[in-house]
């Protein structure tokens, strides 16, 4: 038997096969069109709403990258936390430096050594070349320097010591007489991808273009030695050529900084004295990331990978801790309008895992270097580098 | 393209459930011998058909009449066979290491006439049915729905001599098969 007469014998046999139709058979393939058809509904609604949402995201992002004119500060609680027994008044300037029994501070230099941190003497050399706080503040430095009124601003220096010390710490970023300003920004973002049920994986050069909804959550320790922890939500395209999937994202990202052990601290001066202290105690950052990424798929549903990407800040919120002096009051406040210590964009590096466990699911964990400074040294005149880096986990919804 | 068919088309464009089951009727006769060539059930069949008919119907609007409907739902059949095949984690079973080599048959003296007419289309079914999957895959393919080794080798990702490994494979195994399934055949040649 050759080759050829066993080929035309299964071919003639297979031919004479009959098979016999069922209505059972329409009944199944009607259930299956339905399923599809009520699928294709909810994928239409999820269409809509990525474009609306796309749309949105780029006009937010414009509104806020135009000039800032206005500010927005408002206060959002004001309490007394502050008893009465260190408040100096004028009248009673001596007396209270006696019965204090405190050494009287002279000069600034004074001022670095009784608070002992660095970022002061930095933070008031800076001060000489900018601007003071608001338009009614004066040159913190040059006042001191007259020392026109030397008890006054010693004591209320020498106060600020015994009160500040929960406002600034060893470690804290001071910035003295700093204006606040508009937004800032920064980046940030992960990413991840992984070719839809390893379509890729069984063709040569097959290509397949993709697209996912993503949710997740953040988790960095190195910006400011402190921990944040916040969320991120946008989309995904994916383009598969061969086995290696590419993916780019589009993401918006928010970061909750607990600047707990670094705290950024203004001070506002009228006349010679300090009449109030801004401790940025907590700061809340959003970012516009775009990233770009490639993925390999290593075992079955598990795809590892690397990406890189961009970040932008679009909008700040901090919250400030201000303690007037003259009022012997702390007054917590948001504000959105704090950026010039933060530089505005950055580069992150990624690598990414993810598991795609269920047809339209799946979940990416990465983990993120920041590449970029985030800190404005020019402003803080500290050789720290500071950056966003740690985790992130994310759910994704994959169309296809 | 009969303008009984081309009517039925625009009909099930339109999502009339009558001309969809009455489509669905058609496509069974001519896609059902391919889906049952690649399953060994009927209901594995049935059900690899349904999904067959499910593209069908979504791409309905994009089929170009003046091209043979037969030939396109059965190229979309095909595809899809393929892909469930991809998908199961088959792929790597496709993957030969030996080059393709001309394997030498001892079987050319086997009767063809006698079993031809002893043969049903059951035994066929059945006897290609035990044939290693990607073995099978390729031999349906070649043999039965007339695609070539360059053809299938894009279709599966695999080369041309790793295609031609397998078809020969399935060959040599299913002469084997019917060798065995009638002995007396082996038997005369031997007394001859």
């Amino acid at each position: 038997m050759t080759d050829k007469e066993l080929d035309n014998l299964v071919k003639q046999k297979l031919a004479q096969q009959q098979f016999e139709y069922h209505d059972a058979y329409w009944q199944k393939a009607s259930a299956l069109i339905d399923a599809d058809r009520a699928n294709s509904n909810k994928l239409a609604w999820v269409k809509y709403a990525f474009y609306i949402g796309a749309i949105g995201i780029f006009t937010l992002m414009s509104w806020f990258l135009l000039p800032n004119t206005k500010t927005n500060v408002y206060t959002q609680k004001t309490e007394n936390v502050i008893e009465n027994k260190n408040i100096v008044q004028p009248n009673h300037l001596e007396e209270k430096k006696s019965n204090a029994n405190l050494n009287v501070i002279s000069t600034p230099i004074l001022i670095e050594s009784t608070i002992e941190s660095n970022h002061l003497k930095a933070a008031i050399a800076q001060k000489s070349n900018s601007n003071n706080f608001e338009n009614e503040s004066n040159d913190g430095n040059n006042l001191i320097a007259e020392n026109k009124k030397t008890d006054l601003v010693e004591s209320i220096i020498f106060n600020t010591k015994n009160e500040e010390i929960d406002l600034i710490s060893n470690k804290s970023l001071s910035l003295i007489g700093y204006k606040l300003t508009n937004p800032v920004f920064d980046f940030k973002n992960i990413n991840f991808i992984k070719s839809p049920e390893n379509y890729h994986k069984n063709s040569k050069v097959s290509t397949y273009l993709n697209a996912s909804f993503e949710v997740g959550t953040n988790s960095f320790n190195k910006a400011f030695e402190s921990n944040s922890f916040g969320y991120y939500v946008g989309g995904r395209i994916y383009f598969d050529i061969g086995k290696i999937s590419f993916n780019s994202n589009l993401h918006v990202e928010n970061i909750n900084q607990d600047l707990g052990a670094r705290t950024y601290t203004n001070k506002k001066y009228d006349f010679n004295s300090i009449t109030a202290i801004t401790s940025i105690k907590n700061k809340s950052i959003d970012y516009a990331i775009i990233g770009l990424n490639a993925m390999y798929p290593v075992y079955k549903n598990n795809s590892l990978g690397i990406g890189i990407q961009y970040a932008q800040i679009v909008q700040t919120n901090d919250l400030l801790s201000i303690y007037n002096i003259e009022n012997n009051t702390k007054t917590n406040q948001n504000t959105n309008n704090y950026r010039s210590v933060l530089n505005k964009n950055d580069w992150q590096f990624t690598i990414n895992y993810q598991n795609r466990f269920a047809k339209h699911l799946a979940v990416n964990v990465s983990y993120v270097f920041g590449l970029n400074d985030i800190t404005n040294n020019q402003v803080l005149l500290d050789n720290k580098i500071d950056n966003n880096s740690g985790f992130k986990l994310g759910l994704q919804y994959i169309i296809k | 393209m009969d303008s009984e068919l081309q009517q039925l088309i625009s009909l099930c464009i339109k999502q009339d459930r009558k001309a969809e089951s009455a489509l669905y009727k058609y496509c069974f006769t001519k896609l059902m011998p391919i889906c049952h060539k690649y399953y060994k059930s009927k209901d594995d069949s049935v059900e690899q058909l349904n999904k067959t008919y499910l593209k069908i119907l979504n791409n309905l609007s994009k089929f170009d009449e003046t091209k043979s409907f037969d030939a396109w739902i059965k190229t979309i059949a095909v595809n899809t066979i393929i892909d469930e095949f991809r998908v199961n984690n088959k792929r790597n079973a496709l993957f030969i290491d030996k080059d393709y080599e001309e394997a030498a048959l001892n079987y050319h003296s086997f009767n063809l006439n006698e079993a031809e007419a002893k043969l049903t289309a059951d035994d066929i079914q059945v006897q290609i049915q035990k044939l290693p999957d990607s073995s099978k895959m390729v031999f349906n393919l070649f043999t039965v729905d007339g695609y070539s080794h360059k053809e299938i080798g894009e279709m599966l990702g695999i080369n041309e001599g790793t295609s031609k490994w397998h078809l020969n494979n399935a060959r040599k195994i299913l002469k084997k098969k019917l060798i065995d399934m009638f002995p007396q055949l082996k038997e005369r040649e031997k007394q001859a």
